[in-house]
């Protein structure tokens, strides 16, 4: 059992992550944005974090950056549909600012839950 | 006894009587009382016989009144005087009587004087004839003598008085003798002191007296010494002057008798003569000194015999190389050769007068000299030619700065000339200076239609003639009326149809008045922004495909994460319902999102132009564009319109349309760039007035809709804002964006007959606003809106404009005029302080910007408030922001207006201050009066 922390600022998928991880046997923290994400991982000792990227307030691409600053062992996936930044592919910048996994929206359930094992391995 | 003895006696008398007349040589008779000869004596007879008369006649006993009686009667004068004298002396009336006469004897003339005497006692007379013809021809002699020489002495005085010159003749002793009347003349103010007898020192004397001699002032016994001693010497000669303009000469000669001759002359004219030319040759001396140019004569072979000029460091040609040379000479020492100096030489041979002839020389340092030849053949009286005179000058300098200005404006032409853009210079009378070939090839002008001096509107009406301006057509003067009105008062650049071309036109004022013409051929950018609108367009779709597959990947996300937890369910006996419940509205967002799409898609279509309504393209447009913008970002639509009010349309393509709102929205989310923002959009509706119409072509005046992107982001520097509407111009890292966006947007307002401008304090955000002409089809809108227009502008006082920006002061202080004020506008606060200061109460009203340099709009109405205190004042400001709210609520009467503002706009902020309206009213951008 992991805790893992969700971060996307769209509530269906905080309700469906936190669901499946949950069914997984995991303890899920949900937040809406980057900031609050960040104090759910300062709270208690975090296995995971799955991080949207695109968000108000603090975006996934700097909290990632912080998460790595705070914790560099603390394994993060980024997951996003895409777009709003033109010519900017976000998942390939996540992955290389230190997401150790990137997913594009909509996530397979299958192909998601064995990223999760596999990082919490 | 007695008588005898008395006879004795008698007898003896008588004797003794005759005894003495005969004794007597003088023929002479004793006539009787009653003139009877009483005794003749042999004289007499002897003369009687002498002339012929017989004693009978003349004998005693005749009367000798009776022969004189008889001879008066055969006409001799003379016997009747003689008879009347002789009778006198009978009657006692006279003593005696004497009568001269002549008479012939023979060839010989014989004179005698005849006198009567009376005897005494009554005895009668004694005639006597005395022959006197001696005497007579001694006196005459004498009198011919005389006669003679006075003749020689008047005619001796009459040639001397006729002379011209003064005479007088003064004798050894220096006393004047004779002198004529022009001497006297001469010596006039003491002329009634000379006269003969006087001397030459008294003459002197008295003329020193007189102060007749000028120049002997003050030293007049030195003056008359040297005057004498000169005129003592042998052909003594002087020469006085006698008053400002009256000299005489004074010449004295001795004759062989020691007298003295003084000829006196006047010689003023002669000295009067010297002087103009002693005059004369200084005033040319002066002139040649005055002159930069030298002087030359020569001789009748050409001979240069002078060179004069002004004295010179580095004599230009050396004088002593020049005199005594001839001009051919010359000519060929300097190179002077071929036909020009031939023909030259030839009309120099020919002594022909020439002016300005222009040639150079090298001078000794190797230097081009410029010179200038004149020559004026000179004639002798005869005719007879004497060489020439001349002046020759040096214009080196003014040649060579007009080489210099020669090839200034050459190389100016050249450069104009390679210019890849139109030019062409128009002088302040709008007659054309210059234009290079790009210009008339533009416009298609002949060379004949072009040439400098044809005026602007010619030009113009030749382009009009050939029908080369499209939107010309079919009310080409009206059309004429308007280009000539833009021409005069330059807008700024604008694009004109010329033919099958697009044309920038760029006219700027010059210094003096004219203008300068710029044509850029934008018909290849008009092109190109013709495919740079339609890549913008794939580009935002781009955006919007990006923001819309978000959206749909987070939907189905959700529908398949919710699936897979329902099967789940249904796995574990569980109730799915929650998520089929969730899986159906992800369902119905996407069914949602799939409308918009097909709804964009079709605005989004170019199309033809149809009735939009602005209000509900934008809200689509943005409700698209909202997940396509970063969520920190918000994006606010207003549409103040009353509820349920119809809104008007434009007429547009919906893609187009759509495509400003997308630019500007985009434009605006761009600038804001990482962090908060807003972005602020306001659709409203109204009038614009002709003085906004006029500064932002091609929108006319009239009903028009309104969209103002707004945004909070850094905001465009001045010089930035003024080219945001260029193509390819941007801010933007290269790889952010085309360039274009704003371009486009200009480009597709201006097609639609609207207009856009910009505005941004830097640091503050930026504005754009978008004017679209409402669809004429449209009914026009209610009568209240043109209230303020039509309302008659009354005397409303004299009102201070402020504005750093020249063109933006002169436009309110046009809407105020409109207004009723009389606007006087200065550039910045401390000239209008000044202004006040001088006169506060002349002014009734301040209309004053916010963001100048130095002082601030809010600063400057404070300070104004200080020197008079009930000054309403107006302030224009892009934002509202940067105002302080308590300081504007304490300074009372103020109003604010949001620029750039449109007349209606004008007067209903300085409505609200005619109200008495308390300042500090809410910044209510966009939608205040509405």
């Amino acid at each position: 059992m992991a805790r893992v922390v969700v971060i996307d600022d769209n509530p269906a998928i905080l309700d469906i992550l936190s669901k499946v991880l949950a069914r997984e046997g995991h303890e899920v923290v949900v937040a809406a944005d980057g900031a609050l994400g960040e104090a759910r991982v300062a709270e208690a000792p975090t296995d995971l974090v799955v991080t949207d990227i695109i968000m108000p307030n603090r975006e996934g691409l700097e909290t990632i950056i912080e998460l790595k600053r705070r914790q560099p062992g603390l394994r993060i996936i980024a997951i996003s549909g895409g777009g709003r930044m033109r010519k900017l592919d976000v998942l390939e910048m996540a992955g290389r600012i230190g997401a150790d996994r990137v997913i594009e929206k909509p996530l397979d359930r299958a192909a998601f839950l064995a990223t999760v094992r596999e990082l919490l391995d | 006894m007695r008588t005898a003895e008395s006879h004795a006696a008698a007898r003896a008398s008588d004797e003794v009587l005759d005894g003495l007349l005969d004794a007597l040589d003088v023929p002479a008779v004793v006539v009787g009382r009653d003139g009877t000869l009483e005794r003749t004596n042999r004289a007499w007879e002897q003369l009687a016989h002498d002339n012929g008369l017989p004693p009978a006649e003349v004998g005693v006993g005749r009367n000798y009144l009776t022969v004189c009686e008889q001879a008066a009667r055969s006409g001799d004068a003379l016997a009747s005087d003689l008879e009347r004298g002789l009778r006198a002396v009978l009657a006692g009336e006279k003593s005696d009587f004497v009568l001269e006469y002549s008479c012939h004897a023979g060839r010989e003339r014989r004179w005698y004087r005849c006198r009567a005497s009376r005897l005494p006692a009554g005895g009668g007379a004694l005639l006597q004839h005395l022959p006197i013809t001696d005497v007579k021809r001694m006196e005459s002699r004498l009198l011919e003598e005389q006669e003679a020489r006075r003749d020689a002495a008047d005619l001796l005085n009459e040639a001397v008085e006729t002379m011209s010159e003064g005479f007088a003749l003064y004798d050894a002793d220096g006393v004047l003798l004779h002198c004529n009347s022009r001497y006297l003349e001469i010596y006039r103010p003491i002329a009634r002191h000379i006269r003969p007898g006087v001397s030459f020192r008294d003459v002197i004397r008295l003329a020193l007296e007189a102060g007749l001699f000028p120049d002997a002032r003050g030293r007049e016994a030195e003056w008359t010494e040297q005057t004498a001693e000169r005129l003592r010497a042998l052909n003594g000669e002087v020469e006085h002057r006698l008053s400002e303009n009256c000299w005489i000469r004074v010449r004295v000669r001795s004759t062989a008798q020691g007298q003295r001759v003084a000829i006196l002359t006047d010689i003023s004219e002669i000295k009067r003569r010297e002087a103009a030319l002693r005059s004369s040759e200084a005033r040319f001396r002066d002139f040649a000194a005055a002159g930069a140019e030298r002087f030359w004569e020569t001789d009748a072979a050409l001979r240069v015999i002078s060179f004069e000029g002004p004295q010179e460091e580095e004599p230009l040609p050396s004088r002593d190389a020049i005199v005594g040379r001839t001009l051919r000479e010359l000519a060929a020492a300097n190179g002077l050769t071929g036909p020009r100096f031939e023909r030259h030489l030839a009309d120099l041979e020919a002594h022909r007068s020439y002016r300005e002839f222009r040639f150079s020389v090298a001078d000794a340092g190797g230097r081009r000299r410029h010179l200038r030849a004149s020559g004026v053949a000179a004639h002798d009286d005869s005719g007879r030619f004497l060489g020439y005179r001349g002046v020759l000058g040096d214009e080196t300098e003014v040649v060579e700065a007009r080489l210099r200005a020669e090839r200034a404006e050459s190389h100016l032409r050249a450069a104009v000339e390679t210019a890849p853009y139109g030019f062409a210079i128009f002088d302040a009378r709008e007659r054309l200076l210059l234009s290079n070939a790009r210009f008339r090839e533009l416009y298609r002008l002949e060379e004949a239609e072009s040439r400098p001096g044809v005026t602007f509107e010619s030009l113009v009406r030749t382009g009009l003639a050939a029908g080369r301006y499209p939107d010309a057509v079919g009310r080409e003067e009206a059309w004429l009326e308007a280009r000539l009105a833009k021409f005069r008062r330059p807008p700024g650049p604008w694009e004109q149809q010329v033919g099958d071309r697009w044309v920038l036109v760029d006219e700027r004022d010059l210094p003096d008045g004219g203008k300068v013409a710029i044509r850029t051929d934008i018909s290849g950018v008009k092109r190109d922004a013709e495919r740079a609108t339609r890549s913008e367009r794939l580009q935002s779709l781009g955006t919007l495909a990006g923001g819309i597959a978000h959206d749909f990947n987070n939907l189905l996300s959700a529908i398949l994460g919710y699936g897979e937890l329902a099967l789940d369910d249904l796995g574990a006996g569980a109730d799915p319902r929650e998520h089929l419940v969730n899986i159906l509205s992800a369902g119905h967002h996407a069914r949602d999102l799939v409308k918009q799409i097909l709804r964009f898609s079709r605005i989004s279509e170019e199309g033809e132009p149809e009735p939009c309504r602005l209000g509900a393209l934008v809200e689509e447009v943005v409700a698209l564009l909202r997940p396509t913008v970063h969520p920190d970002v918000r994006i606010d639509v207003r549409l103040p319109r009353e509820a349920g009010a119809e809104e008007a349309t434009v007429r547009a393509a919906p893609g187009h349309l759509s495509q400003v709102v997308m630019n500007l929205v985009v434009n605006a989310t761009q600038a804001i760039g990482q962090g908060r923002g807003r972005v602020e959009l306001v659709v409203d509706e109204l009038e614009v007035d002709p003085l906004f119409a006029e500064r932002h072509p091609p929108l006319a005046a009239g009903p028009c809709m309104r969209l103002i992107v707004r945004d909070d982001g850094p905001g465009i520097e001045q010089t930035a804002l003024n080219r945001v509407f260029e193509p390819f111009f941007t801010t933007k890292e290269v790889g952010q964006g085309t360039g274009m966006g704003l371009a486009v947007v200009h480009g597709i307002v201006s097609r639609y007959a609207g207009a856009v401008t910009a505005y941004s304090e830097f640091g503050r955000g930026a504005e754009f606003r978008v004017y679209l002409p409402c669809d004429p089809s449209r009914p026009a809108p209610a009568a209240g809106d043109a209230e303020v227009e039509s309302r008659p502008a009354v005397p409303r006082g004299r009102a201070l404009v402020v504005d750093d920006v020249d063109s933006v002061r002169g436009a309110v202080a046009g809407l105020l005029g409109r207004l009723g004020y009389e606007a006087v506008d200065v550039a910045n606060a401390e000239a209008a302080l000044e202004r006040l200061a001088a006169s506060p109460a002349s002014f009734s009203l301040l209309v004053t910007d916010q963001v100048m340099p130095g002082m601030s709009g809010q600063d400057l109405a404070e300070a104004a408030r200080r020197l008079r205190p009930d000054l309403p004042v107006l302030l224009c400001t892009g934002f509202g922001h940067g105002l302080d709210q308590q300081r504007l609520e304490a300074l009372g009467r103020c109003s604010l207006v949001v620029k750039p503002f449109t007349l209606k706009e004008l007067g209903q902020a300085l409505d609200r201050l005619d109200g008495g309206d308390s300042g500090g009213e809410p910044v209510d951008q966009g939608g205040r009066g509405r």
